[in-house]
């Protein structure tokens, strides 16, 4: 012991490593759960992920440690935590992870992970989600983005999403090939949609956005596909406060089931999927187009009823006008009449005392035809071929003749005459 | 949210207001028969315009978006997506 303590004035450091090694296997020979805060995390290409734990208080890191999973257990841990919470195993999570506590004389102290339950992480999620709720909602803006109006017709419409995803290819397939053939204009802006820089990548798309804002009416933001979603970046603070202040109302189709994430609760309207999204839009369209439709039909419905009222109103009056003029003509029209009558017997009348007239008239005149008189004996005497009316017209010696109904006689002048009446 | 880009292009909710405003006119029967023919015709107009914006390219704003996504390019989105 001596002569080794002349040679080896101390334990060579591999020595105490060993001895490090020795006494921890020795004391902590069992597998832990411990809690702990993922710092930071790198998987090399032998697919191997190396990790840093830590423990805060506050802002204070109050412990640290190394862990490595290799990459026969980290293909089926990882897959088997992302299933269940949606989340990669990645830095700023909470975790509770089996572990060995192994030592390496070289590399030192170091966690050997056996298992992950992600149980706790969901929890943890849940919890810090419901803080950054609670934290929206306290600041009052929690709401403000579902206060917009939607637009009335959702036709320009900003993509938040990456270009690669398969979910943005849906979202456009189903917008531009909508059975309408609404015309939508949609601009991408490309941004990370999963991983560490997801939640810097989208706020910065947001902010380009608001450069152009008055030339969009509606945010989609959109991401989905065949892998395994890592939604993690969607419960965040300053995400879900950009999405609730943002000036256009957002709407998310982050392809998922289960809870909303913080980003969905902030937005104006949270879908499903990206198609459901495109769906909500495309509805959103057809809404305005049904409104325009129904105000063409009753503009044509209320013009026809207008028009038939006032046809009606114009026939209805034609039919007075019509009455009204017969009954203002039938009283002269019947005063005419009985004039017409009156004047008839009055001509007939006159006519027939004309002709009575005419009638006595002519009988007076056969009674004074000198035939007819002097067939009742009277003669007429002419001298001189002039009618003797006076005695004192001839003297004694004229001839005169007697004309006689019938015949006549010629007779000489005796007495009487002249003579007599002036000696 | 549609913005006019000229002053005799209406807004979508400038065109739905005008139009709503003209049916109850009609419907109240508050107008009178003239007055029908040029109420009709304006609101056939304003049927007519939104119908076509809402299924034919806007040159105007088809144009502008193109201007922005260009932009968008220069501002090398690609790199920030470690896309390049």
């Amino acid at each position: 012991m001596e002569q080794l303590s002349l040679h080896k004035p101390g334990l060579t450091l591999f020595e105490l490593n060993s001895l490090i090694k020795t006494a921890i296997t020795q004391t902590l020979p069992d597998l832990y759960w411990v809690m702990a805060e993922i710092a930071e995390s790198k998987c090399n290409q032998k697919g191997h992920c190396y990790l840093d734990l830590i423990e805060k208080e506050g802002n204070k890191t109050i412990a640290q440690t190394r862990a490595t999973i290799w990459a026969y257990d980290y293909r089926i841990l990882s897959r088997k935590f992302e299933l269940a919470t949606k989340s990669q195993i990645r830095p700023g999570i909470k975790v509770l992870l089996l572990t060995a506590v192994s030592y390496h004389e070289v590399y030192g102290l170091s966690l050997n992970v056996k298992d992950i339950d992600p149980a706790y992480t969901i929890g943890e999620m849940a919890l810090r989600k419901r803080e950054i709720v609670e934290r929206l909602q306290k600041e009052g803006i929690l709401d403000r983005n579902k206060e917009l109006p939607l637009p009335i017709v959702p036709q320009n419409i900003a993509v938040i999403s990456s270009p690669t995803a398969a979910g943005y290819g849906d979202f456009v397939n189903q917008l531009d090939g909508n059975l309408y053939g609404f015309k939508f204009n949609h601009v991408l802006f490309a941004a990370l949609m999963q991983g560490a820089d997801a939640e810097e990548s989208i706020i910065k798309a947001f902010d380009r956005i608001e450069k152009s804002k008055t030339r969009f009416d509606v945010v989609a933001i959109i991401r989905g596909g065949g892998s395994v979603a890592d939604l993690s970046s969607f419960d965040n603070y300053r995400l879900g406060r950009s999405i609730a202040l943002f000036p256009l109302p957002v709407v998310t189709g982050i392809g998922h089931e289960k809870d909303d994430t913080v980003s969905d609760i902030a937005a104006h309207t949270k879908m499903k999927t990206p198609t459901a999204v495109a769906e909500f839009l495309i509805s959103g369209v057809r809404s305005f187009e049904e409104r325009i439709d129904s105000i063409a039909n009753s503009l044509q419905i209320y013009t026809d009823e207008l028009l038939s009222d006032a046809a009606n109103r114009l026939s209805s009056l034609a039919g007075r006008l019509s009455l009204m003029r017969m009954r203002a003509t039938a009283a002269p029209l019947a005063q005419i009449g009985v004039i017409e009558k009156n004047f008839r017997t009055h001509v007939r009348l006159y006519l027939q005392q004309k002709q009575n007239r005419l009638d006595s008239l002519e009988q007076a005149i056969r009674h004074l035809d000198p035939s007819n008189v002097m067939k009742r004996g009277y003669s007429i005497t002419r001298a001189n071929g002039k009618v003797v009316k006076d005695s004192l017209q001839l003297i004694k010696g004229d001839i005169i003749e007697t004309e006689l109904f019938a015949g006549s006689v010629s007779s000489v002048v005796v007495d009487g005459g002249r003579n007599n009446g002036a000696e | 949210m549609a913005r006019s880009r000229g002053s005799s292009e209406p807004t979508y909710a400038q065109a739905l207001a005008e139009l709503e405003e003209i049916i109850g006119r009609i419907e109240s029967e508050e107008i009178d028969v003239d007055a029908l023919a040029e109420q009709v015709k304006r609101a056939t107009k304003l049927i007519r315009f939104c119908r076509e914006k809402l299924k034919n390219t806007d040159e105007d704003v088809k144009r502008a978006l193109a201007e922005m996504e260009v932009q968008l390019q220069d501002n090398s989105v690609e790199k920030d997506l470690g896309l390049i």
